[in-house]
């Protein structure tokens, strides 16, 4: 009976957990997490000069690359950023919109590759491919790892919606031996190199793969399969040849695992490069990562919470043991690939581990949970064991509760200064009193590259304040009166006369952020 | 696989455990306080989450920050510390942390479970408590001994079983032998963060 109405349900069970996944991604995302951050403002920046004059922050014309801090950005989160500013103009929101509509997608997609690959593994699977994508999905709506990434400017979560829709293509073009599917496979792969780091590597093992195994187990599709590999060399070719110049290298260069050992003879190096890429690995798969702490970023998640819930640790070992027992069968083998692959490429980077460079873990991890929950449930039901079920799912509700009213209530207090907390206020305070002053200065501790960002964003160039070291003194022929120096908080002048307004960080403590002062 | 092979694969296993153990005697002192639970801090960390929920209902604040809770989030948290793929692979070299793996899975897949089983593996899920609420009652020395006579055992069986059952174990044992010698002897990265070092003379 469960099965016929879950059969007959499906598409209610998906919009319900679709709207769920909605409301945890669109609730409160304008202020929680509160401000934009570094890269968020540096993509809002970019974003609003391309909408406006198709330029990027440096002059350059329809950029491929954005240069921004140190690196080059991805154009494809920058694109999608300025038609979202184009139609809810300059907004903490509009940077963020295009984030949170890729989390909701990408857990449609996720829906149907899971229920498409269950398919393929009718035999193998011990409840119905529809089942497992509904609880799958659920637990992917509810993931702190996916929701977290989902409300904010993060590229990789555009990047995973792209790379999951290429290998729902690849479901598609094999079980209906087309190869424009597949093609559309390869160029949404292709999509996902453009629009974050990791996918760079990633995306091209994929795609090879891909045709590796089509080469070697569909006929039909054989020719196809090396059509659509020649679109997406066509296509990678440019970022391949950005990748091996010295601009392309560089973000490689700065986040390099080994780039503290460059200076050994190639001995030493052949003994420590394996050694810290299997440490840097192996943390990826480390309980203290997964549930503990994470990678201890304050953006990638709250202080004391780890990028899954502690409900999940006893489904995933089942579901391990299962994906382990039964590794030869392609759903089970893929399934793997993809937990086992995620974590490759972050792990020649540092910090490892790192939460938003190894967001493709949470795909294999969520399958692998549903997995291991669906059958645990099964068997409970059968032996009637309902108290346990019941205190299941209690624990399941106060664990997301929790994380829900830590989330909200707690995080944006705790690591606003992770985030861009207070900027937004500052920019609209400093043009409340820019007509009454003649000069605007701000101290360089608030964040030198930053300032001129955020004051550009938020007022669309109108305002350009003066950006000063925190030793500055003003200029002998400046009159008294006519500047606004905009200052962080130093202690001790908290209560100056000259002190003609304050902005505090979200809280009841009343944490000074910045202090505007006449001088 | 032959007899003779799979008692040189043990004792091939033996002798790297036992290289391991002399290298945690050697270098540490006790095992770092990640490693144990306290829970003096508990009441003013309460007090610290308390203050940020102004605004909410008085029930709510207890709901979700309590002793109990605080205490079991601390606990587990712990617990799950000392199962951290870095600590093992540093108190037990990458083919003894094989072997327990190994003798996990041959645990759930096995039919004919006997009561022995399940009492090891209680053992194998209580062990790590001793050190987390028992650490400054049983000396290091006894705490450390426990662990490598208790998982060094179980990671035995669980190599004998993969070696029987594999025709191309000889091959997985190898490369996780020559990778674990280097490990040990090279790298000693997260000791650091693992255990009290001895002064350097």
């Amino acid at each position: 009976m469960i099965k016929k109405f879950i059969q007959h349900k499906k598409y209610l069970f998906l919009f319900l957990i679709i709207f769920l996944g909605a409301f945890l991604r669109l609730y409160k995302v304008p202020s929680d997490p509160p401000g934009l951050y570094i890269d968020e403002i540096s993509i809002a920046y970019n974003a609003n000069e391309i909408f406006k004059k198709g330029v990027d922050q440096y002059g350059v014309k329809d950029p491929m690359w954005f240069k921004a801090f140190g690196e080059y950005k991805m154009p494809v989160y920058i694109y999608l950023t300025a038609g979202s500013i184009a139609v809810f103009g300059r907004n903490d929101f509009a940077v963020r919109f295009p984030s949170v509509v890729a989390g909701i997608l990408t857990l449609l997609i996720f829906y149907f590759l899971v229920e498409e690959l269950a398919k393929l593994t009718k035999k193998n699977l011990p409840f119905l491919p529809q089942q497992f994508a509904i609880v799958a999905t659920l637990g992917l709506a509810i993931s702190p790892w996916h929701i977290q990434f989902s409300r904010a400017g993060f590229e990789a979560t555009v990047g995973l919606c792209l790379y999951l829709l290429g290998l729902l293509c690849v479901v598609f073009a094999y079980k209906k031996q087309k190869i424009i599917l597949l093609v559309l496979s390869f160029m949404s792969l292709v999509g996902a190199m453009y629009t974050y780091d990791t996918y760079r590597i990633v995306a091209p093992i994929t795609i090879l793969t891909i045709t590796g195994v089509f080469l070697k187990t569909q006929r039909k599709l054989k020719l196809g399969s090396l059509f659509s590999l020649l679109i997406s060399f066509i296509g990678m070719l440019p970022i391949i040849l950005f990748s091996l110049s010295a601009a392309g290298a560089e973000r490689f260069a700065q986040t390099s695992a080994f780039a503290a050992y460059t200076n050994l003879p190639v001995i030493q190096k052949i003994i420590h490069y394996p050694i810290i890429f299997l440490s840097n690995y192996l943390s990826y798969f480390s309980l203290n990562f997964l549930f503990n702490i994470g990678d201890g970023i304050g953006r990638h998640q709250m202080a004391g919470f780890g990028p899954m819930q502690y409900w999940e640790f006893p489904f995933l070992m089942i579901g391990l043991y299962f994906f382990i027992r039964n590794w030869r069968s392609p759903f089970y083998f893929s399934t793997l690939f993809l937990f086992f692959l995620a974590p490759f490429v972050a792990s020649v980077a540092v910090p490892s581990p790192h939460t938003l460079r190894s967001l493709l873990m949470v795909i294999p991890l969520t399958m692998i949970v549903a997995y291991g929950f669906i059958w645990a449930v099964k068997k409970l039901l059968k032996v009637k064991y309902l108290p346990i079920l019941i205190i299941i799912f209690a624990l399941i509700t106060y664990e997301f509760l929790f994380y829900l009213h830590s989330y909200y209530q707690h995080y944006p207090i705790i690591n606003s200064l992770d985030w861009g907390a207070g900027n937004e206020q500052m920019v609209a305070k400093a043009v409340k009193y820019q007509s009454d002053f003649q000069h605007i200065v701000v101290d360089g501790k608030l964040g030198v590259g930053t300032i001129p960002l955020y004051f550009g964003f938020y007022t669309g160039d109108k305002l350009n304040p003066l950006v000063v070291s925190p030793s500055w003194q003003k200029p002998k022929d400046w009159q008294k009166g006519t500047t606004l120096y905009i200052h962080a908080y130093y202690g001790g002048i908290k209560s100056n006369p000259n002190i003609i307004d304050t902005v505090y960080f979200p809280g009841q403590n009343k944490d000074i952020f910045a202090q505007f002062q006449k001088l | 696989m032959r007899r003779k092979t799979i008692v040189l694969f043990l004792l091939v296993t033996i002798i790297v455990e036992v290289i391991a153990f002399a290298f945690w005697l050697i270098h540490c002192k006790n095992f770092q306080e990640i490693l144990h639970v306290n829970f003096s801090q508990l009441a003013l960390q309460l007090k610290g989450e308390a203050g940020q929920d102004y605004g909410l209902p008085f029930f709510v604040t207890r709901f979700f920050h309590n002793k109990l809770i605080d205490a079991f989030l601390l606990t587990i948290k712990t617990y799950f510390k000392f199962w951290d793929f870095l600590f093992f692979g540093e108190l037990f070299p990458f083919l003894g942390s094989f072997g327990i793996l190994a003798a996990g899975y041959y645990f759930f897949v096995s039919k004919s479970k006997r009561i022995l089983h399940w009492i090891v593996l209680i053992i194998f899920l209580l062990l790590p408590f001793a050190e987390l609420f028992l650490f400054a009652k049983i000396p290091f020395l006894i705490r450390i001994g426990l662990f490598y006579i208790f998982f060094g055992f179980i990671s035995l069986v669980g190599i004998r079983q993969f070696v029987k059952s594999q025709k191309w174990a000889w091959i997985v044992i190898l490369v996780l032998t020559i990778v674990s010698v280097w490990w040990l002897l090279i790298a000693d990265f997260h000791l650091a963060t693992f255990c009290y070092q001895y002064p350097l003379v």
